[in-house]
């Protein structure tokens, strides 16, 4: 612990030399008497002002938690020497809320061991340090006082709440694996597709002998076979709009969470592409450890800024394979990731959009220009919602507080009308 | 006390120079307290003893100096305690009722310590001896008051 001294020491210091010196000075003993106080003061201070023996040590009571969970810190404080007065004050992580108290004033005899406890609550989500904390230990006189820093060293991460949706986007094609999705295609399975003429190497089994007999001939059936799908969730982490402490990007974070999650349950192959300053993907792939590996490279994602151009071809193919439904969830704030949308749909990808709109996050002023600069913004918005509907990508307004499962039913609408007009 | 000051201030009782001296040295406490200053809470703590020393010009030896000198600690304790770092930080009444004891403590020391020290320069006989070896002991204080600040500013003020 580094020592360190107080005003007081200065002032007493001070006010003793001071008396002192008046006293020789002047020739007056009441000066020195005046004087005497101080500087027994500072005496004993001097010879009793050791540094105190302090062990702290910090636990962390749960390191995963959920937004809006409370994680407790249990602080452990002991000292082999008596501390006249410990103060400790816990540093709040931004983001983080304290519940109660987290400075605290105590005293300490030899050997005694005080527990305290300190409260956080995260509202968002997101990876976090705490337990750093600064220690000031006075003496008795308050004339020094010790400090020691505690770095942040316990990390606690707090997972999206996800939104439990029991409809989702269904993509258009689905994959060669084995799944819970009724396939366009023919082959074998449950659901009836249609009847055609027996060929060498038809089961026995999937004859149809009811059209058999009414044709004359051999009948089979041909059902859909179930099938899993690929979705890809394409996160925009250009740009974000952000209002106090919601953002866009929070919303897009949550919503690919409950996505993922419902899609997994599905038993589909979900991956995941960050596409921002930084670009980051998991290749698609089942089940429950692949939820845990999206809902982690999910906490450290971030808007990072940058005026790189970047394009559909950093993006390597095994994170888009092909027949996959890209879901993107972007603000649509940024040109490069209208543009990667437009090339990803212009290579016959499965595209749908979900716009998180920023507009509840944006504070427009009350003078005709900011209001009229507000106007065109909107206006350029709409132009971009409709270039993508004209190339046959849905896109969806999903605003903050909405429900999400709505705004996916309205992606699924177009899509089915679209499909309807192509046909 | 600012009522009697004003009623004799009205009468036309205008302070000397001790009454200026306590009377700045108390607005510069109270200062230092509302600014949070130990430096200005020293200067008025160094106000108060200029205006006892003024008071003592022409004057014999004070007998109640010690209880002056105890007054003016216990008023330095409380002040430097409400200012210190952490000073509303919530202590446990352990912590505050020892400090009280420790403030107790000083003060009735400093005031026991005063009025031996006048006793002992009071004393016709030994008053001379007295006061050499009050001088003897001031110069050693000096010594170590000097190097207790040259240890501070080494290791850094607050």
């Amino acid at each position: 612990m580094t020592r360190a001294a107080t005003a007081k020491l200065a002032g007493y210091a001070s006010l003793g030399a001071l008396g002192l010196f008046a006293g020789i000075a002047f020739g007056r003993a009441e000066l020195v008497v005046l004087a005497t106080p101080f500087v027994l003061v500072l005496a004993m201070g001097l010879v009793a002002g050791g540094a105190p023996e302090l062990d702290v040590d910090v636990r962390v009571g749960r390191s995963r938690v959920l937004e809006g969970d409370d994680v407790a810190l249990d602080i452990g404080l002991l000292s082999a020497s008596p501390v006249a007065r410990v103060e400790l004050g816990l540093a709040v992580p931004r983001d983080a809320v304290p519940e109660g108290d987290t400075s605290f004033g105590v005293t300490l005899a030899p050997g005694e061991r005080r527990e305290l406890t300190a409260t956080l609550r995260f509202p968002r989500w997101g990876v976090f340090r705490i337990g750093r904390m600064g220690i000031a230990a006075f003496d008795r006189l308050g004339l020094f006082v010790f400090e020691r820093e505690l770095p942040a060293t316990h990390l606690v991460r707090v997972y999206p709440r996800e939104e439990r949706l029991r409809e989702i986007v269904r993509p258009r094609e689905t994959q060669a694996y084995v799944g819970n999705l009724v396939a366009r295609q023919k082959g074998e399975g449950i659901e009836f597709a249609d009847l055609r003429l027996y060929q060498p190497g038809d089961r026995v089994r999937r004859v149809n002998w009811k059209a058999t007999a009414r044709r004359g001939s051999l009948v089979v059936n041909e059902e859909h076979p179930e099938r899993s799908s690929a979705t890809v969730l394409l996160l925009d982490s250009f740009a974000a709009a952000r209002l106090g402490a919601a953002g866009t990007l929070d919303q897009a974070v949550r919503a690919t969470a409950a996505l993922a999650g419902a899609y997994l349950r599905r038993r589909d192959q979900v991956g995941l592409l960050s596409f921002g300053g930084s670009v980051n993907w998991l290749e698609p792939a089942l089940g429950t450890v692949q939820l845990y590996r999206i809902v982690e490279a999910l906490l450290d994602t971030e808007v990072v800024l940058s005026y790189i151009w970047r394009d559909i071809r950093v993006i390597p193919t095994h994170a888009l394979p092909p027949k996959a439904l890209v879901l993107c969830l972007t603000p649509l704030l940024d040109e490069r990731m209208v543009n990667a949308l437009v090339d990803v749909r212009g290579r016959g990808a499965d595209v749908a959009v979900l716009e998180i709109a920023p507009e509840p996050f944006v504070r427009v002023g009350r003078d005709e220009q900011a209001q009229l600069t507000y106007r065109i913004w909107k206006l350029r918005r709409a132009v971009v919602r409709s270039r993508f509907r004209r190339l046959g990508v849905s896109v969806a307004e999903w605003r903050y507080g909405d429900p999400l499962e709505p705004v996916l039913e309205e992606v699924s609408a177009f899509r089915r009308y679209a499909r309807a007009m192509r046909a | 006390m600012l009522f009697a000051l004003a009623v004799r201030l009205s009468a036309g009782d205008y302070p000397g120079p001790a009454g200026v001296a306590v009377l700045a040295g108390l607005a510069a406490i109270v200062g230092g307290l509302l600014l949070r200053r130990g430096a200005v809470v020293t200067i008025g703590l160094g106000l108060l003893g200029v205006g006892y020393g003024s008071a003592l010009i022409g004057k014999g030896l004070d007998p109640a100096a010690g209880l002056f000198a105890a007054g003016l600690v216990a008023v330095a304790e409380l002040a430097f305690w409400a200012i210190e770092p952490g000073a509303a930080v919530p202590l446990r009444r352990a912590a505050t009722g020892l400090r009280v004891l420790v403030v107790a403590a000083v003060v009735l020391g400093a005031a026991i310590a005063g009025t031996l020290l006048i006793a002992v320069v009071a004393d016709p006989i030994r008053g001379d001896a007295g006061l050499g070896i009050a001088g003897v002991i001031a110069v050693l204080a000096i010594f170590a008051v000097a190097a207790v600040l040259v240890r501070s500013l080494r290791d850094g003020l607050r």
